[in-house]
């Protein structure tokens, strides 16, 4: 990880400018929707940051050399943000949290970190961030939207699990392999 | 609120549930009421699916500290997503003894003494042995390759390796048991036992969860909640059976001790997880398409001499990968998400081998009960544990050596916290109530015609997948509990 710091005044700028930046740049806009401007900034900030961060825990073809999909071709954005699975209320925190420590450490917002620089963000935060417990349930539902075949079967299809079978004829070898220990699969 | 007045409750319809209920209808015409928490399913309710939100109406998880526990949720309990493997206890086992020398299991308990029961289930839950080739058996009944390649390894190192027994007819090997089986092939309760209760006059209510047991007057009244309802309920019955599993049969014996101070002080305590740990290796030199056959097809007793069997085991992606997590061992950084993680999971189908390890654990854990009556498990690995996980992962180590593989490192090996498909032993059988919860005929001590019938009255460990025993307990004791309606 890059050890180039900034000065707390510098830091303090930058997070502002960020943070508000959404609605420096709506106070620019037409007066009366500055607001609403700013919540669509905040929440397209907020849905970058975490798509930057399905991007880590499953990188897809603009991080993987091989060009297969991962965590946002599989759609972990809506998974994350299902109710049902109990990580919605915390996506902004999470999202902020990514976007400060990409501020910190490199002086950039998450999303514009290389997959180095996102990948030991997050292996920091999963060993040492006071919400270690919120990183690890979104990196569960990434992992689960991807393998798991929540919304499409990107992921299946990755790793070549079919789904879904009526059964097989071509299972078995047909062969014996080993000597038995027993006569019946028991021991006595 | 209105009492119910009935002749016999069951807690319960896994497998001592369910058992003793059909046992017990047949035996008398009492009026027999099963609370179930779980819903009722058929073959056409099951999905091949990975959905959390499917999965989590099959299974109910335990979330402990240290220790992470699967149970099936349902009418027919563990058997709707058991694998179907059905062992008889070795007989050493039951020769288990105490640091102080002396027998755990009650005196009259051996492998001889259960095995005309055993018997008996096998033939109800028409139990069979797979097959390696189809010279004498149906096609069906064969081990898949994965389970071959895992023999092959084995006989490399001079070990054996037998097919396994397992609760199936007429496989489809679409590798989906752990789903519930859409097909009615593997051999649920739901088609044996539960219609045989029912035939001989048994209720068995669903989305009702048994809350506290009260002696009055000679009975017990069982308070319940009807979940459907949102109502509170209460019946009073003769005789209370409870079959909540080893998780929560000692909940409720605890919720209800205030109303039962002579309880044994063992309740809740001797949780075993079976020696239960979920290993694995990459094996690329071998494509063995993981996915077809049963789930589990194989056992190998080689390694019995240090108190482990090992069992070649397909898992659904999303347990490795979202819920137990696994890294190749050696992977720099060693973490369970990221681009080498996902390399790796590209072999999942064809060249990932999970191995499942059972084996004689130290019944390290314990149930207790939150402040809002809830199950509260927790479990410190002891040396005897330890010993055998360790003799797990030589093992598995070994066997993915011989393969030319690399191991993985699986969620045990990395965090410590054990997870289990087996809990067992926490409201065990004992000769004596300073030992144990309940007789030899699982009746709870200082309590009569109240019984637990279930994985919690096993004592120890097994080392093999215990779903016969309780199968066998159950059918022992119903012929007890019978003579005494």
């Amino acid at each position: 990880m890059s050890q180039k710091r900034i000065s707390r005044r510098g830091f303090l700028k930058l997070t502002i400018m960020c943070g508000s930046g959404a609605a420096g740049i709506s106070a620019l806009a037409t007066g009366s929707n500055a607001a609403e401007a700013a919540d669509f900034e905040s929440t397209c900030l907020q849905e970058e940051t975490l798509q930057a961060f399905a991007d880590t825990i499953i990188p897809g073809p603009h991080s993987d050399p091989e060009g297969s999909p991962g965590g946002v071709e599989a759609d972990a954005l809506e998974v994350l943000y299902d109710p049902y699975y109990g990580l919605k209320p915390f996506l902004g925190l999470l999202s902020r949290n990514l976007n400060r420590s990409g501020l910190w450490w490199y002086r950039k917002l998450f999303k514009e970190l290389d997959l180095c620089q996102r990948t030991a963000i997050v292996l920091f935060k999963d060993n040492f961030s006071f919400i270690k417990p919120i990183y690890e349930h979104a990196e569960m539902l990434v992992k689960l939207s991807f393998y798991g075949a929540i919304i499409n079967d990107v992921g299946t299809n990755y790793i070549s699990f079919p789904g879904p079978a009526p059964g097989y004829f071509d299972y078995s070898f047909n062969e014996q392999f080993a000597q038995p220990q027993t006569e019946n699969g028991n021991l006595p | 609120m209105v009492t119910e007045k009935i002749d016999i409750c069951i807690i319960g319809s896994g497998f001592g549930g369910s058992i003793t209920a059909a046992r017990l209808g047949q035996a008398s015409d009492r009026s027999i009421v099963v609370l179930e928490k779980g819903r009722r399913w058929k073959g056409d309710d099951f999905q091949q699916s990975q959905d959390t939100k499917y999965l989590l109406e099959l299974y109910d998880d335990i979330y402990g500290d240290g220790i992470f526990i699967g149970l099936g949720k349902g009418v027919g309990g563990g058997s709707l997503i058991y694998s179907s493997l059905c062992f008889r206890t070795p007989s050493i086992v039951f020769e288990k003894r105490s640091r102080r020398g002396r027998r755990i299991w009650p005196h009259r308990y051996s492998r001889e003494s259960l095995d005309p029961y055993y018997e008996t289930a096998e033939s109800v839950l028409e139990v069979v042995q797979l097959g390696w080739t189809d010279e004498s058996l149906p096609s069906w009944q064969l081990v898949s390759k994965k389970d071959g390649i895992f023999a092959h390894a084995c006989d490399l190192l001079g070990k054996t390796c037998d097919p396994a027994r397992v609760s199936v007819k007429n496989c489809r090997n679409c590798g989906w048991c752990t789903a519930g089986c859409k097909f009615d092939k593997k051999q649920s309760l739901i088609l044996n036992y539960i219609p045989m209760a029912e035939e001989n006059g048994v209720e068995f209510r669903a989305g009702c969860e048994a809350w506290a047991i009260k002696p009055v007057r000679g009975k017990y009244r069982v308070t319940y909640r009807d979940l459907s309802a949102g109502a509170w309920k209460r019946l009073k019955a003769r005789t209370v059976i409870v079959a909540a599993g080893a998780i929560h049969s000692p909940a409720l014996l605890l919720r209800s001790k205030k109303y039962l101070p002579r309880l044994s002080r063992q309740v809740g305590r001797n949780l075993s997880g079976n020696g239960d740990i979920a290993l694995g290796g990459l094996v690329p030199d071998f494509d063995f398409v993981a996915y077809k056959g049963k789930i589990m097809g194989t056992i190998s007793y080689g390694w019995w001499e240090e108190g482990i069997v090992l069992e070649a085991a397909f898992a659904l992606p999303i347990g490795p990968t979202a819920k137990y997590n696994t890294h190749l061992e050696g992977a720099d950084p060693p973490y369970y998400w990221g681009l080498d993680h996902k390399h790796m999971m590209k072999n999942y189908s064809n060249h990932i081998l999970f191995i499942t390890g059972l084996g004689l654990d130290g019944n390290d854990g314990s149930v207790a009960i939150d402040w809002a009556g809830r199950p509260k498990v927790s479990w410190k690995t002891g040396p005897k544990s330890r010993s055998i996980y360790d003799a797990q992962i030589r093992a598995v180590g070994q066997i993915i050596e011989a393969l030319g593989g690399t191991m993985m490192v699986t969620h045990y090996m990395k965090t410590g916290e054990v997870i289990t498909a087996h809990p067992l032993g926490t409201c065990r059988m004992a000769d004596h109530v300073s030992r144990g919860v309940v007789d030899e005929n699982c009746q709870v001590f200082n309590y009569p015609n109240l019984y637990v019938v279930d994985g919690s009255v096993i004592p120890t460990s097994l080392g093999v997948n215990p779903a016969l025993t309780i199968a066998a307990i159950a059918e022992k004791v119903s012929v007890s509990t019978s003579a005494n309606l």
